[in-house]
């Protein structure tokens, strides 16, 4: 499944079922098939996705400082990095977006419909 | 005419390289461009004050893919938009056919124009193509790419009803399948085929000497996502004429990406039949 997420604001923004179920998660939304976000409800949807990515932040530098420590006591070559993974800060850059300038026209966002 | 004035504001810089030379138009580089032009400076991007942003051109095309952007893009970037080797005015190396070929090119032509630094890439569709293989081959070069409207998915269906051209057809019998051909591949709105536009694509074409290329057809861009290390995201348009049934299958078959944004009303060339949609939708992605 796909979440496609429409505004009459903005462009359509697409997300794989799994993002877009984090997303919607952390803006305290059910991630149903359906949905409509409400202006007066964006901006705390805003602030939540930019708490959750500040969040990831520390939790990326905790680990990598953790790790520095570790390799420091044991002379590891582990990398915190590993494999390719997209962080939540790059996947809600556009999803912000929307929801600022849906706020901003005044328009709701939705989803299914 | 629209392309002599958008291109009266841009430096040109001829970069010769072994191949042959690489031509760049640069916007809103100031005296960094100036130094290049006199060879003073290969580091020339580290010079600029406003961060680089490289675009790259789509088949059959050359800088002018971006006319109705670079000024705009320019307020906030400094804008590299490159004639692709083998289109516009840059030469073609010897032995390229297609955007594999050209891969370690393009990244002989980043490293030597921004000394080796990441850089922001977009890429338009053949040129969204060949920059994805560039970021997969060499992901130290490229900090985040879009890509817009590329192919290589193993999505395309049936081949477009595009025209061919042969050598006893007049300037006007030309001029009819080139719009038809715009209209056909690059336009949603038939409106937006104007004189000029055809008048670019004419240029444009007959620089091209990519003409047998073929792995646009082929998943050859999905297969390379997995080597991805920046993050990628996809701008298309709606009504692109080469994702007709397969819109909503784009992100499912790169997955790799961050971010898939579509612009409403927008044919395939998105950013140049709707280009201040284009620019809100690629505004958050360069904003960082």
């Amino acid at each position: 499944m796909l979440y496609k997420f429409k505004s009459k604001a903005t462009g359509d923004l697409i997300m794989l079922e799994p993002q877009g179920k984090q997303i919607l998660k952390l803006i305290g939304k059910e991630p149903g098939p359906q949905g409509i976000i409400l202006p007066n409800e964006m901006l705390a949807a805003i602030e939540a996705l930019n708490a959750a990515v500040q969040q990831e932040e520390l939790a990326h530098q905790a680990a990598k400082d953790a790790l520095r420590d570790n390799k420091e006591k044991e002379g590891a070559t582990l990398s915190v990095d590993g494999p390719r993974t997209i962080s939540l800060k790059q996947r809600v850059v556009p999803f912000i977006d929307m929801l600022r300038r849906a706020h901003a026209e005044d328009k709701e966002v939705v989803w299914g419909v | 005419m629209e392309i002599s004035r958008v291109e009266a504001q841009s430096q040109r810089i001829v970069q010769p390289y072994a191949w042959g030379d690489a031509v760049w138009h640069v916007w809103g580089a100031g005296q960094a461009a100036e130094q290049a032009l006199e060879g003073q400076a290969i580091a020339v991007a580290s010079i600029a004050s406003k961060q680089p942003l490289v675009l790259l051109h789509g088949g059959s095309g050359s800088w002018t893919h971006w006319l109705r952007n670079v000024e705009h893009l320019a307020k906030n970037r400094t804008i590299w938009a490159l004639d692709i080797p083998g289109f516009g005015h840059s030469d073609l190396p010897s032995g390229v056919s297609d955007a594999d070929s050209l891969v370690p090119y393009m990244a002989e032509i980043l490293t030597r124009t921004f000394s080796g630094d990441v850089v922001d890439v977009m890429g338009f569709s053949f040129g969204g193509m060949t920059a994805g293989l560039v970021a997969a081959e060499y992901p130290h070069l490229i900090r985040q790419l879009i890509l817009v409207g590329a192919p290589g998915l193993g999505l395309f269906g049936k081949e477009l009803p595009m025209r061919g051209m042969t050598p006893d057809m007049d300037e006007e019998a030309q001029r009819k399948v080139h719009c038809h051909n715009l209209n056909a591949m690059m336009f949603v709105h038939p409106d937006s085929v104007t004189d000029e536009v055809i008048e670019l694509q004419q240029a444009n074409v007959a620089r091209d000497r990519l003409r047998r290329r073929r792995i646009a057809r082929t998943d050859v861009l999905a297969q390379a996502q997995t080597h991805w290390t920046c993050p990628v995201h996809g701008v298309w348009g709606a009504c692109d004429a080469l994702y007709q049934s397969t819109l909503s299958k784009v992100p499912q078959v790169l997955s790799s990406m961050a971010s898939f944004t579509v612009v409403p009303d927008a044919g395939h060339w998105v950013m140049f039949e709707k280009p201040d949609a284009f620019h809100a939708a690629v505004a958050p992605l360069l904003s960082r």
